[in-house]
């Protein structure tokens, strides 16, 4: 399952961002791709990205309310929310995958859940992807993407390829370029020891997805009457669930190692064991 | 079960929201405004704004 999901989020980080000359050339894309959001935090400032990202997308029609709330970005970010929940984080977002190649560094690793650190996400999306963006359109008439500003570390990596490659951008990088990149050393250096420390507890697109991971078409189903309780899915989730009695919670990537490593196969994606068994009923019946 | 409908019930709603939002939206044209403000230099993503 871990193999797999590997080659899933890199193929989708290429899939995301085909365009790898732009990274050396500093141009961005321009085509008709970017007018569809992905579903991960990909940034659309990225030289490579050939699509929108719909944390940033969001915050632009929030800001710019005298052209009409941008429904098609809504739409889009409902329909991944409730499609795949967190899904996303776990197997389609570039994000994700930088932060654990990073955890492989070894390191001492802090097993903790910090639980209360993941509400600061909560926080995050409410002031700065919502109402920042909107009280400073009221102000000003021109809202500002405030996540973005202040904190987003994909939109850093961008800017790098970008800065590198355009004199006239280095020639603007001040004390807001140095204080991202603050950031996103201090989010690349926690994740050697701690698992996924932005999407736990800062990405305010991991928040929003998590909101729909109980109802999400992608969803952990436990066998109740499979599971002898043995601990096993506690010890191996990375996120520090325990998958039996919080199987759809928030902060599931449902990355699949809990369904993986079950002795007992008590854990499963909804719907894929209703699948197994028809073919097993299949299979016993044509023997 | 009565869980499981529940989920099933809410899930087709957002999808049926979703996909009116987003049609709406591409009828209004804001496929395009997206494709714009991803074609340009965000300088706030990049940490210039
Ligand atoms: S800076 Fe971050 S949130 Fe903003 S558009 Fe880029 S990736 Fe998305
Ligand atoms: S929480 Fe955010 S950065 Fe992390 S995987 Fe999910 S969308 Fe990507
Ligand atoms: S509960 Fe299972 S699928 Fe979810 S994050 Fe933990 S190990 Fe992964």
């Amino acid at each position: 399952m871990d193999k797999r999901r590997k080659i899933t989020q890199f193929l989708i980080t290429l899939l995301y961002n085909p365009h790898l000359t732009n990274l050396f050339s500093g141009k961005l894309h321009t085509g008709k791709t970017k007018g569809v959001c992905v579903p991960g935090l990909n940034c659309y400032s990225c030289p490579a990205a050939a699509g929108s990202c719909p944390l940033g997308s969001l915050q632009q029609t929030l800001g710019n309310l005298k052209k009409g709330l941008n429904t098609y970005v809504i739409g889009s970010v409902l329909l991944f929310a409730a499609v795949f929940g967190r899904f996303v984080c776990g197997w389609l977002c570039p994000f994700g995958l930088i932060q654990e190649l990073i955890y492989k560094i070894p390191v001492p690793k802090c097993m903790k859940r910090l639980k209360y650190l993941g509400w600061l996400k909560y926080v995050t999306l409410a002031v700065l992807v919502i109402l920042l963006p909107i009280v400073t359109y009221i102000q000003k008439g021109m809202g500002y993407p405030a996540f973005c500003k202040f904190i987003c570390p994909q939109g850093t990596i961008g800017g790098l390829f970008l800065i590198r490659a355009s004199e006239t951008l280095r020639a603007q990088a001040g004390l807001m370029f140095t204080f991202k990149i603050v950031i996103l050393v201090g989010i690349i250096i926690c994740s050697a020891f701690i698992f996924r420390p932005f999407c736990r507890f800062i990405c305010p697109l991991g928040a929003i997805y998590g909101l729909f991971n109980k109802i999400a078409l992608v969803r952990i189903k436990l066998d109740k009457d499979a599971c002898t309780d043995c601990g096993t899915c506690k010890k191996v989730c990375p996120m520090r669930l325990d998958p039996v009695r919080e199987s759809n919670h928030p902060d599931c990537i449902r990355c699949g190692k809990c369904i993986a490593d079950c002795p007992v196969k008590a854990l499963s994606f909804a719907g894929t064991d209703e699948l197994r068994k028809t073919g097993n009923t299949k299979k016993a019946a044509s023997k | 079960m009565k869980t499981g409908k529940a989920a099933l019930i809410a899930r087709i709603a957002v999808i049926l929201l979703a996909i009116t939002l987003i049609s709406v939206g591409a009828y209004k044209g804001k496929t395009g405004d997206t494709r714009n403000k991803g074609s340009m230099i965000c300088l706030e993503c990049i940490g210039l704004g």
